[in-house]
């Protein structure tokens, strides 16, 4: 192994781990499940390290671990939606399904089961580009320029994505809220309401 | 409320997508103005909700562990130069070869030597269109002419490319790369399609019994059918070629694609 790969090793492994809970969420933002979240990563990453002398730096290695597991959910949603049409079950596999996060103790599960829920199928309920700008931007705090890359798509789309998908967003949460908000509660905060908007 | 107020522009301050003198004056107006003021104010909430209702969560463990368990795998030991292949795969296919460079550049990676089995041409072409796909490698020849691309291949191989079309069926000719693969170098041609892609393999016959697989269903009449994961294979003879056709799209599509390829060959 020469040095130049040696060290492109070395920085993938340094990318991985600092970048793995954040792969992990946007795997589970796009997938919709603990499950095939978990099977995508696993994937990205085993792509990745076996393609990185092919890695080209064009872009930094966050974005292009980014960019391959978006490729990776896509496809794999793609093959979902067309098993959903040969078997004709009708399942809605875009939305997360009940089934607790693995590792949750029983008061992180009943917090999960409250204001992270209602959040997340808020999420869940966007299209698949509008979750992607959502996770990247919005959780994990990537710039535009960085998301463009890593979504293959010009900044201007980034941007617009965005503000449509905090519009629905904003929509949701606040009927969420306004639903479970009974008619004599006031107005102020409560325990696991979404102080939003 | 004035043409600054644009929700555009107060998202892309939060987002610290403007300047800092930008920011400056859209701070600056936001205080002054109620409506946008109201506006900051939910879209920070918003952000916020979300940060602190999603950023919390983390990979499990057991997942960690088993990415650490393939990365150790991998830098155990010095990987061939060229395209990377895990260690596992080349366990399991007895890959001996792999390569894709740029401007016919060949690398033949250390496991040269062993037998294939008929079976291994399926694994192999998957394998090698899975990787193309994911590391996102570029095509040596990145052009839909497909004289041209014939006319790039002659001078690198050893056998004529059977006739091509630029689309066939919805999927249209990309380019190709040459390949190192199975012993031996061919071609890999890239079709995109607006439901997934797929690469033809065209290699020399010789030494070669096809697999054994699902029929076809169809011309080409000694074809046969491989899936593996999401990715379906076909692979049929042509005169002295043994073509493969590897494809993410649904299976009936990459058949159909496989009769119509073998149809324009002159089949």
């Amino acid at each position: 192994m020469t040095v130049f790969e040696k060290e492109l090793q070395q920085e993938f492994e340094a990318v991985v781990t600092d970048q793995f809970d954040a792969l992990y969420r946007t795997a589970l933002r796009l997938q919709g499940n603990p499950s095939d979240a978990e099977d995508a990563v696993q994937e990205c990453c085993a792509r990745a390290f076996r393609g990185l002398s092919g890695f080209k730096r064009d872009s930094s290695m966050k974005v292009w671990l980014f960019r391959i597991l978006k490729n990776i959910c896509i496809d794999k949603l793609r093959w979902r939606a067309r098993l959903r049409l040969v078997s004709g079950d009708g399942e809605d596999y875009s939305v997360e399904s009940d089934a607790p996060h693995p590792g949750d103790t029983p008061e992180e599960a009943c917090v999960r089961s409250s204001v992270s829920r209602l959040v997340d199928k808020a999420i869940q309920a966007l299209p698949i580009e509008q979750r992607a700008v959502v996770a990247l931007v919005l959780v994990e705090e990537f710039t535009y320029a960085e998301a463009a890359e890593a979504l293959q798509v010009p900044v201007g789309t980034v941007r617009s994505r965005l503000n449509r998908a905090r519009t629905q967003l904003r929509q949701v949460i606040t009927t969420t809220e306004a639903t479970a908000r009974p008619a004599e509660t006031p107005a102020a905060p409560r325990p696991g309401k979404l102080l939003v908007v | 409320m004035s043409s600054r107020c644009c929700p555009l522009n107060l998202e892309r301050l939060l987002d610290g997508d403007c300047s800092a003198e930008e920011a400056a004056r859209l701070r600056a107006h936001a205080a002054a103005c109620e409506v946008c003021a109201k506006e900051l104010k939910a879209l920070e909430g918003l952000n916020k909700t979300l940060r602190d209702n999603l950023r919390n969560e983390t990979a499990p463990p057991r997942l960690r562990a088993e990415v650490a368990k393939i990365l150790q795998g991998e830098t155990e030991e010095p990987r061939p130069s060229g395209p990377a292949f895990t260690r596992r795969q080349m366990g399991i296919t007895a890959l001996g070869a792999l390569a894709a460079g740029v401007l016919g550049a060949v690398v033949v990676p250390q496991l040269i030597g062993s037998r294939r089995g008929p079976q291994d041409i399926a694994d192999t072409l998957i394998r090698d269109f899975e990787t193309f796909l994911f590391a996102e490698r570029v095509l040596d020849v990145a052009t839909p002419d497909p004289v041209a691309i014939a006319s790039w291949y002659r001078a690198r191989l050893d056998f004529e490319l059977p006739r091509l079309a630029a689309e066939l069926d919805g999927y249209r000719l990309a380019g190709g790369r040459l390949c190192w693969l199975l012993d031996r170098r061919l071609a890999s041609l890239s079709f995109e399609g607006d439901d997934g892609s797929l690469a033809l393999y065209i290699m020399s016959a010789e030494g070669f019994a096809l697999p054994d697989g699902d029929p076809t269903g169809g011309a080409p009449p000694d074809a046969t059918l491989h899936h593996r994961d999401r990715f379906t294979n076909v692979i049929w003879r042509e005169g002295d070629l043994v073509l493969g056709l590897v494809g993410n799209a649904a299976p009936e599509r990459v058949e159909q694609m496989a009769q119509s390829l073998s149809r324009a060959a002159g089949n």
